[in-house]
């Protein structure tokens, strides 16, 4: 058996500094001092539990990360696309997080969750022409990321004073390809994967669009973005796109004589204990790491003789990633063939990245964690895929009704959940001062089935 | 072997028209106007997003019709005993197509409350419907029982659960035993969306389902023994590993000498065997590739009764059959319309934004699936540029890679084939996307919706911001 020996040793090895777990005297789970088995009681399971402080304090780190290595001004644009539950929004904007957008839609939430519409950006590349201009109207800075949009955007009175923007930029270095491409599907390097994808302009191709721009009183720009994402997690694979976007900025401004206020690097910061690696190592590199490579990266490679831009940045996963812990309830548990499956009332549908890119979620025995291990299982979902929640697990022995917690559930799970096999999702409940509160109710049968009509010359009976 | 791939086509005409005369489906109700404009159920793309708007699931009631008709008739004229066709239910969750195929006679597959509750609902006979899932709540079997369905046992904790249903409700409870058969022959025929857990008999043996030969024994004892229960026969699912009629008669012939051996042990001749779904199509996304060779269902059906009936070959009778196909019958019952939305080319590519996105088709991102795409505006457009085609998620949301198409502009329609399985429902709504709606074209060419499309308060109704919150933003 693992080296951990029981639940709560795990947990003591994985714990990041913004976690609010523990285990109390019972041997039980408690998420921001709230026993976890009594949350499903009281909420149902399975259930989504949020925990307010981490947010905060995640969100406080990143800001504090960057602002002490970069003078010139640091800002965060939360991106809701990695959780759109309107209530962490909102907390986020108690916090002065600015928001990324995508789409109308992301657009309406994030301004719902309370943020300033001129602390928001809006990304995409293929921002629709109703959605731009109503985005520009209230006063967001458009990220752009197609020839049309410029156009769209070149006409007096949208908004009083000229609507900014970035220009998204595609880095391409041969620098890439020192990492592995293994997190992308794409069977290409690095630096191809990247040129291959569809967002931003290489150096040509911006350099006719500052041209561009700069003809338009009606448009401002006020820099560059890029956005790579997270792909490793070695801070040197940030500084690569840090330094990149520099030297574009040096060439751009030789070619157009434009020089950035705004330097926009996007999102993807990994985290301490992630499930994005594929594998139950913990992160060794703290967002002080990433902080540090990337700042010393541009004050590296910015000309000397133009004053440095405000740095933007746009986490979603480093907010949200560990803020939100997925408790399930164990069900029918099987044994054949020398393999132990533990089911579990929540599945693959509710973490979808574990389908589409292997993800590693640390598993925890909620209602046993002082129980040494057992035996090794597989937790499954009951759904009619495979749904491995975790392979091989250590387990102490799990029976029905026992809790199990599934950590960093925060990023792109509920946002890519599905109602595979009709099963409706659950609940999301905020653990903050006041103690438990839903945040997203639980679907029922209806919010499944309620959107499909039969038409009338199937009403009557038979053929 | 034909090419399937959208770059070469044999008789020098290189337009969708060609190309769809190549990769027509027999049950595909696609045409072509002469104003090259393609038509679903005969009528055109155009009117369907004009009247349902885009993007759009077009079901197509003939086809799926002719599907359900083409795998019970392959079955009758291969069985001595009755043969039922169950829907499965969860590779297409509509409840306007479920009502088709109930008016039609299908019974059906079910996993779960949800699932049985609308395929119940539909109008499906409960005489011929089975009840699957490896972990059933004792409420849902207390459901099953009273509807009088067949659970395919899976659990063993399930016998306690029906005695304890069938105690309060005096009546039993009709069922079958789920095995798990591992015929070593299945390695040679795997391939395509199944590939992700190692070979095809690892990949069965680390799945969730089924008993093997040693644990059902001493389930099946307990069965034979219970008054709760009426023991009709096996179940075995292995679902679509390969289209090759090879693999189908090992499944098949291993599950025939499992319940062989068990009658002769036991004496328990079964009067059913669900042989479950999985049957391979014509033309099939989760092959991967374009050009995937083509074993008619027929051919997969002939030699899985083959290997059946000669493992069977002890028993007093031949068994009733079920057969669970999902994908068969509506994998190209619908096609997924979407319209073109921004096209940009730099680095020597163009991308080809569409207004849907992997969110739609999740089996791309999920299992690496590859959809045939027609330019559906253009169909008589020669093939001029080579696309990335797109959806605008902050995901790559890459649909399709290297697509030759003819050159698009923003307001075409593309139309995804082959989107009717593991679509929809799949489906999420990542970005705070909407899903768009369905709609079904009958045999008289008319059309009506069957899904309506979400909103934005689809996306956030559940949704809840705690009052503390509204108040103004406090800079701690």
């Amino acid at each position: 058996m693992d080296g951990d020996g029981c639940g709560a040793a795990l947990l003591e090895r994985i714990r990041t500094p913004t976690d609010r777990l523990a285990v109390d005297a019972d041997g039980q789970l408690t998420i921001a001092g709230h026993e976890a088995r009594r949350l499903l009681q009281d909420f149902g399971s399975p259930l989504y539990v949020t925990v307010e402080e981490t947010l905060r304090r995640n969100y406080r780190a990143a800001l504090a990360a960057f602002q002490s290595r970069w003078p010139a001004g640091v800002q965060i644009f939360y991106a809701i696309k990695t959780n759109n539950v309107l209530a962490i929004r909102a907390i986020l904007h108690q916090e002065g997080a600015g928001g990324e957008c995508f789409g109308p839609m992301e657009l309406q939430a994030t301004l719902t969750g309370g943020a300033d519409p001129s602390r928001v950006l809006i990304n995409g590349s293929d921002k629709q022409e109703a959605d731009l201009l109503e985005a520009a109207a209230l006063g967001a800075t458009i990220i752009v990321d197609g020839d049309e949009e410029i156009e769209i955007l070149d006409r007096p009175g949208l908004r009083r004073g000229p609507t900014p923007i970035l220009l998204r930029l595609k880095p391409q270095s041969d620098a890439f390809d020192q990492f592995s491409s293994a997190f992308f599907k794409t069977d290409s390097s690095v630096k191809e994967a990247v040129r291959q994808s569809k967002w931003g302009y290489s150096v040509e191709a911006a350099g006719g669009l500052i041209d561009r721009v700069k003809r338009s009183p009606h448009i401002r720009l006020l820099g560059y973005s890029c956005h790579v994402g997270r792909f490793s997690n070695l801070p040197a694979s940030y500084a690569v796109v840090a330094e990149t976007v520099a030297q574009d900025c040096a060439t751009l401004r030789r070619r157009t004589g434009f020089w950035p206020e705004v330097l926009d690097l996007g999102g993807g910061w990994a985290r301490r204990r992630e499930p994005e690696s594929r594998s139950p190592d913990m992160n060794p590199h703290g967002i002080e790491d990433y902080a540090e490579a990337v700042t010393q990266a541009l004050r590296a490679t910015l000309p000397q003789d133009a004053p440095p831009p405000r740095l933007w940045l746009e986490p979603g996963r480093y907010i949200v990633g560990n803020a939100v812990t997925l408790l399930a309830t164990v069900g029918a548990v099987k044994r054949d063939l020398g393999r132990i499956w533990v089911h579990v009332d929540a599945s693959t549908n509710l973490l979808m990245r574990i389908e589409t890119s292997r993800s590693w979620h640390q598993i925890l025995p909620a209602s046993r964690m002082n129980e040494p291990w057992a035996e090794r299982a597989n937790i499954v979902g009951p759904t009619c895929i495979p749904s491995l929640l975790g392979e091989d697990r250590a387990v102490p022995t799990l029976r029905r009704g026992d809790t199990v917690a599934i950590l960093d559930a925060g990023m792109y799970a509920e946002v890519i959940s599905n109602q595979f096999n009709g099963t409706p999702r659950p609940a999301n409940v905020l653990i903050g001062p006041n103690g438990p509160e839903v945040i997203r109710e639980r679907e029922r049968f209806e919010d499944i089935f309620g959107r499909h009509r039969i038409p009338s010359r199937l009403q009557a009976k038979g053929v | 072997m034909a090419d399937f791939s959208q770059k070469k086509l044999p008789g020098g005409r290189d337009d969708g028209a060609a190309l769809l005369d190549l990769i027509r489906a027999p049950s595909d109700r696609l045409w072509v106007t002469e104003d090259g404009a393609l038509t679903i159920g005969g009528v055109d793309c155009r009117d369907l997003v004009k009247r349902f708007g885009s993007p759009l699931y077009v079901a197509v009631e003939s086809t799926i019709l002719e599907n359900y008709r083409r795998i019970r008739d392959a079955f009758a004229a291969r069985w001595p005993a009755p043969v039922e066709i169950l829907f499965s239910f969860k590779s297409n969750n509509n409840l306007a197509i479920r009502r088709l195929l109930s008016r039609a006679g299908a019974g059906g597959d079910c996993f779960g409350e949800a699932e049985l509750r609308a395929t119940l609902d539909s109008g499906a006979d409960p005489a011929r419907v089975a009840l699957n899932g490896s972990d059933k709540s004792a409420a849902l079997i207390e459901m099953a029982i009273a509807a009088g369905v067949t659970i395919n046992i899976d659990g063993d904790d399930e016998l306690a659960f029906i005695e304890a249903a069938s105690a309060r409700q005096g009546r039993k409870a009709r069922v079958n035993l789920r095995l798990k058969v591992l015929p070593e022959a299945l390695n040679a025929h795997f391939g395509g969306s199944a590939s992700k857990f190692g070979s095809a008999v690892e990949s069965v043996r680390r799945a969730k389902w089924g008993y093997s030969l040693p644990a059902a024994r001493p389930i099946l004892r307990a069965l034979l023994a219970s008054n709760a229960v009426e023991l009709r026969g096996y179940s075995c699912h292995v679902g679509h590993l390969s289209n090759h009629p090879e693999a189908f008669a090992a499944v098949a012939g291993a599950f025939g000498e499992a319940v062989a051996m068990l009658a002769a042990e036991t004496g328990f001749q079964p009067d059913l065997l669900d042989l479950g779904g999985g049957w391979a199509r014509d033309r099939e996304p989760e092959q991967r590739a374009p050009s995937a060779p083509r074993h008619p269902v027929e051919n997969q059906i002939d030699a899985a009764l083959t290997a059946l009936s000669h493992a069977l070959i002890h028993l007093h009778n031949r068994p009733a059959l079920w057969v669970e196909p999902g994908r068969f019958i509506v994998g190209n019952g619908q096609v997924l319309l979407a319209t073109v939305g921004a096209i940009k080319r730099d680095v020597g590519y163009s991308w080809l934004h569409l207004d849907v996105s992997t969110n739609n088709l999740p089996r791309i991102e999920t299992g690496a699936f590859w959809h045939h795409m027609l330019p559906a505006t253009r169909m008589r457009a020669a093939t001029g540029e080579s696309y990335e085609v797109v959806g605008g998620t902050c995901f790559r949301s890459v649909l399709g890679m290297d697509r030759e198409l003819p050159v698009l502009k923003r307001g075409d329609l593309v139309a995804i084939l082959d989107a009717g399985m593991y679509a929809e429902v799949f489906a999420n709504q990542f970005n705070s996307l909407p899903r768009p709606a369905g709609a079904m074209v009958f045999a008289d060419g008319s059309a009506e919706l069957i899904r309506r499309a979400e909103s934005i308060a689809d996306v956030f109704s559940h949704h809840v911001i705690p009052a503390r919150m509204d108040e103004a933003s406090e800079e701690p």
